[in-house]
């Protein structure tokens, strides 16, 4: 009896989360909590939370898995579902922070500032700021996976 | 007895027809492989998008989107996914017949239907059965994009928003394994309620950021391109699964008309030299 309250109590603390990005499942599993930037700002996801919907521009998701691990994906261009006991992110493109290539981030936000340099009037300009800001939250996420010991 | 001459000649016309059927079936074999990656990348994808459009048919929507409204079904829209080719075997047919079963049982209860169809064997097909026809779609070739099948989706879509058809559903060959493809007729709009799901059936609505309208629609729409390309995908990987089948089975038989050809071939060719042979024994015995 007291073993199965505790195992309760173990899945009353967790939440199931699923990245899924539009090639393959990045991540599925428990996890204790979990930090999206939303298109309105941050939001931090407690297992239980009610019923939310949200689109997801360029973002870090940060999951803490039930060990007390921090760990980080970063997705790009989707929406995000939340139910009391799941996450579950729809992407366009995902990579887990550990996989990114820094070196190559940093060549794309060098690209897109020199686009970006021309002037408003160039064709390309929108474009290159979403470039920019994707290679910013690539890098964001490169800096992150660091402080969380895991590059 | 045919002559052994002519035999041969037929033996021969069967080997180049078995090393065309041989090299099909590689081919699809290829083929196949790439279209079932393909398959499997977006499948994660799609199952996602259908668990969580289940989710919100069962929510409370504080904004009633037509696609969330149940309607009385006056007329049915079916998008067909067929292939481009022939020579697979009995797919394209099996499929179409278990939509004109559909139709015909809708027909009898005074449902219309409507069509909209992929792949050029499904626009020769309907073409015969003077269904309406709203949109066709040909040559979408072995690496289909979303933004060639969007058009015909879409008009399919403002059919339903008008009030033209009540329910449209996705008909294609859902790839089991290599042997195994069934044809499958699923209801993409008005939506389905997830039925095994851990979501209760409460009255409940979600907190939407920024807006519920523009989340919705994008959802949805997004929804119906994930699983019309899905349909289309896994089409494609059965029709290649079904002709490498086709060809395996024809190169078979050919292997199996060859050998009964070389046993008359053989036999003719003996009873010749043993004719030969009568002839210059009776006209040795005559001299």
């Amino acid at each position: 009896m007291a073993e199965q309250k505790e195992e309760k109590n173990q899945q009353d603390k967790t939440i199931h989360l699923r990245i899924v990005s539009a090639e393959k499942y990045i991540f599925s599993d428990n996890v204790a909590q979990v930090n999206v930037e939303g298109v309105e700002g941050g939001i931090g996801i407690y297992p239980g939370h009610s019923p939310l919907l949200t689109f997801i521009n360029s973002s870090n998701v940060v999951y803490v898995t039930p060990s007390g691990d921090k760990r980080l994906v970063n997705v790009y261009g989707g929406v995000l579902e939340v139910q009391p006991k799941s996450v579950t992110v729809l992407v366009d493109t995902a990579i887990r922070g550990e996989d990114i290539d820094e070196s190559l981030a940093l060549e794309s936000k060098r690209q897109a500032e020199a686009k970006l340099a021309k002037g408003p009037k160039d064709q390309d300009y929108s474009a290159a700021l979403a470039e920019l800001s994707r290679a910013l939250s690539k890098l964001h996420a490169v800096e992150l996976t660091r402080k969380f010991g895991h590059r | 007895m045919p002559g052994a001459k002519e035999v041969r000649s037929k033996i021969f016309s069967v080997k180049n027809t078995q090393k065309i059927t041989s090299a099909m079936q590689m081919v699809a074999a290829s083929k196949m492989r790439k279209a079932q990656e393909r398959m499997e990348h977006s499948r994660p994808y799609t199952s996602a998008m259908l668990k969580l459009i289940g989710h919100i048919a069962r929510a409370h929507l504080e904004y009633k989107h037509p696609y969330t409204v149940e309607r009385p079904i006056k007329n049915v829209g079916y998008i067909i996914v067929s292939t481009d080719r022939g020579l697979c075997g009995g797919l394209n047919i099996n499929l179409f017949k278990n939509v004109l079963t559909q139709i015909s049982e809708y027909q009898s209860k005074g449902v219309e239907s409507s069509v909209a169809l992929l792949g050029s064997k499904a626009c020769n097909f309907f073409s015969k059965f003077g269904l309406k026809t709203m949109a066709h779609v040909s040559g979408m070739g072995d690496d289909p994009k979303v933004e060639n099948l969007i058009g015909a989706v879409r008009l399919m879509l403002q059919a339903y928003n008008k009030g033209e058809i009540d329910k449209l559903c996705i008909v294609y060959n859902k790839f089991v394994n290599t042997m195994v493809q069934t044809p499958v007729i699923e209801q993409i709009i008005p939506l389905i309620p997830n039925e095994n799901s851990s979501v209760k059936d409460d009255y409940w609505d979600y907190i939407y950021e920024p807006d519920a309208e523009q989340l919705l629609n994008t959802i949805f729409s997004r929804y119906i391109e994930s699983v019309v390309y899905q349909g289309v995908v896994e089409n494609l990987a059965s029709e290649q699964a079904a002709r490498m089948v086709a060809m395996k089975a024809a190169t078979d038989n050919a292997e199996r008309l060859v050998d009964d050809l070389q046993l008359v071939y053989n036999k003719a060719r003996q009873a010749g030299i043993t004719q030969e042979l009568t002839e210059i024994v009776s006209g040795a015995a005559a001299v």
